[in-house]
């Protein structure tokens, strides 16, 4: 479970976060919507403490962000817009990981190769990532944020800039990560994507929450996920 | 601090290095053959220019020759010039047709033989390296002719040419024949060491961080549980590494141009008895001062490739170090290591610099050793931690 009170980030003058508060349970999708510049990664690096919330915290699978940031993000797996290791090979780059999150040399090998499995990428599990096209890097990304198994997913629009084959197999990969009872945060731009994986979702405009509830409760306001959302933040075009 | 998760990112990244082709360039191509490069051939096309004019004998026109035949008689018998006719000879010395002029005054032969004194004019141009050589030994031959007189005027008093040289000297050296070669190797390889252990790790370091935020790996790689200090101590450790590589391979490097050419590494004279034989334990000292200037170069440079936001910007930020190396490997070139007051012992860079010099001459005080290490150690942990202070600046390592 990831419950998030009064999150709040400035950079100088400007207020990137103000008071962002929200609860994702086990076994659901929770999604974070906005346009660019919302807020929505700024929310998500603080709770992959990589950046510092001037005020509010929040609790990941019991540990406090700002008193444990080690233990915080043993619980976390992350997926933000970044890059796999080009000049190692695809098996290389999981096991990497998987030692940076202390896994037990004797089980990382059958983790490793598990992963490859399931994730099909054993064709290429010797192949240097450099060489892979950007669908098969993006099955390196997401199979590298599982390979400590965490119990915490944190996706920040892990689908951008993939094609429809890709992004298919990322959004079966969500789904599948649900059914297993992993607690995941999706943040997206993206409407047609947060209504088909996500239970929750909150609209985050201009770093503050506008609304949240379950799809269902949020469509009550009135039309398509897509008009509320247009409702909310449309003022500005 | 975690050792082992230092231990980690230390492989890995050593690994990427060396999968890089720029790393094998920048660590091992460049210093193992530009040095010798630089050290054998530069001198090498010089030397045999210069040796091209040595060979052939200077061509000298002689203006009012039929003042002096027997100074004439006498330069082409002694055959350490050669006697040219020229119609117009300035007009040719400026053409290159002939390297000097000669110009006997008239009534030369007189004053001779009267035991008077002449004035011969040698005519050349200074912008010509070969006149300037032919003017040299143009006039060494006038000498010759001159002292053939002396003789011929001591002669009629019944003396001997010797009478006028009451002293001779005769230099003797004492010092041994490795420390005439090692004082020329003192003055050229401190600057070598001091350039690659000092920058032999720059492409590591610009590729372990800013290179990382360029590929957006490094996000992924500060989300993993372990603390920041450990990951920039495996990254340190690459870095630390590549120098101490490249320094070494630089040292393997000058012992190849050795091998080639002595003289080129160790100078003429000494390279008849040198043996390039730095004692084992003078080369553990020397890589031992080497970790020590690399150790602060490393963090410094790691430093500067955390505030850059690319690849190509951590370029431009760290150029610049190699003109602060290289400036004073040049002012230190020449300085005694025994003369120089022991408080630059306790400044980075420079302390390395004089130690090499001072281990590579034998004359090691082991007192400005240990401040140089001691010092280095102090600049070293205060380096770092400013290093680790920076990857903590969300400002700076998210700097978009």
């Amino acid at each position: 479970m990831v419950k998030v009170t009064g999150l709040t980030k400035r950079f100088g003058r400007m207020t990137a976060v103000a008071d962002v508060s929200f609860t994702a349970y086990p076994g659901e999708v929770f999604g974070l919507l906005g346009e660019n510049g919302a807020g929505k990664t700024t929310t998500l690096r603080m709770l992959a403490t990589l950046l510092a919330p001037d005020e509010g915290t929040a609790v990941i699978n019991g540990r406090e962000l700002r008193t444990e940031p080690e233990a915080v993000r043993q619980q976390l797996g992350v997926v933000f817009e970044g890059g796999v290791y080009d000049r190692l090979t695809t098996r290389e780059n999981l096991m990497y990981f998987g030692r940076l999150y202390g896994i037990a040399t004797s089980d990382l090998g059958a983790r490793v190769e598990e992963l490859l499995r399931r994730f099909e990428m054993m064709e290429y599990a010797g192949r240097r990532a450099g060489r892979l096209s950007k669908g098969m890097r993006q099955k390196v990304v997401l199979a590298r944020a599982l390979v400590h198994n965490p119990p915490v997913l944190i996706l920040d629009e892990p689908t951008s800039g993939l094609d429809v084959t890709a992004r298919r197999l990322v959004h079966s990969f969500i789904t599948e990560a649900k059914e297993q009872g992993k607690t995941v945060i999706l943040s997206s731009h993206n409407m047609g994507e947060v209504e088909s994986l996500c239970h929750r979702a909150a609209v985050i405009h201009r770093g503050q929450i506008a609304a949240e509830g379950t799809l269902e409760e949020l469509r009550a306001q009135g039309g398509s996920l897509e008009d509320i959302f247009v409702r909310l933040v449309g003022d500005e075009s | 601090m975690n050792w082992n998760t230092a231990w980690t990112v230390f492989k890995t990244d050593l690994v990427t290095t060396l999968r890089d082709r720029r790393t094998w360039i920048t660590m091992i191509v460049v210093p193992l053959l530009l040095v010798p490069a630089l050290l054998v051939l530069a001198p090498s096309t010089l030397e045999s220019q210069i040796q091209q004019i040595e060979q052939s004998l200077p061509r000298v026109a002689v203006l009012r020759a039929e003042s002096g035949p027997r100074l004439v008689q006498f330069l082409e018998r002694e055959k350490k010039v050669q006697i040219v006719s020229a119609q117009r000879p300035t007009e040719a010395l400026m053409n290159g047709d002939v390297d000097v002029v000669l110009e006997i005054p008239s009534g030369f032969d007189g004053a001779i033989l009267t035991g008077q004194k002449a004035v011969v004019t040698v005519i050349y141009d200074a912008s010509s390296q070969r006149s300037q050589m032919s003017q040299a030994r143009t006039e060494q031959a006038l000498q010759e002719f001159s002292q053939e007189i002396v003789a011929e005027r001591l002669a009629e008093y019944g003396l001997e040419p010797d009478v006028l040289n009451p002293l001779d000297t005769r230099p003797h050296n004492i010092a041994a024949q490795e420390k005439v070669g090692a004082s020329f190797l003192a003055m050229i390889m401190p600057m070598m060491l001091g350039v690659w252990g000092a920058l032999g790790g720059m492409y590591a370091a610009i590729d372990a961080v800013a290179g990382e935020k360029e590929r957006g790996t490094l996000e992924a790689l500060l989300v993993t549980p372990p603390s920041r200090i450990s990951i920039v101590f495996g990254k340190y450790l690459t870095v630390v590494l590549t120098s101490l590589v490249a320094a070494a391979v630089a040292l393997l490097g000058m012992y190849v141009a050795f091998l080639i050419k002595p003289e080129a590494v160790a100078g003429a004279d000494a390279s008849q008895h040198l043996r390039f034989s730095l004692p084992l334990a003078h080369t553990g000292l020397i890589l031992l001062v080497v970790l020590a200037l690399s150790g602060f170069f490393s963090a410094i440079e790691l430093m500067l490739s955390a505030f850059a936001r690319s690849f190509k910007e951590a370029q431009t930020y760290l150029s610049p170090l190699s003109i602060l190396v290289v400036l004073p490997g040049l002012a230190t070139q020449f300085a005694n290591p025994e003369r120089v007051t022991s408080l630059v012992y306790y400044v980075p860079l420079v302390n390395a610099l004089f130690s090499f010099k001072a281990i590579l001459l034998g004359s090691i005080d082991w007192g400005n050793l240990a401040a140089t290490l001691l010092s280095s150690a102090v600049y070293i942990g205060l380096a770092l931690r400013l290093t680790t202070r920076i990857f903590y600046k969300e400002s700076v390592i998210f700097r978009a």
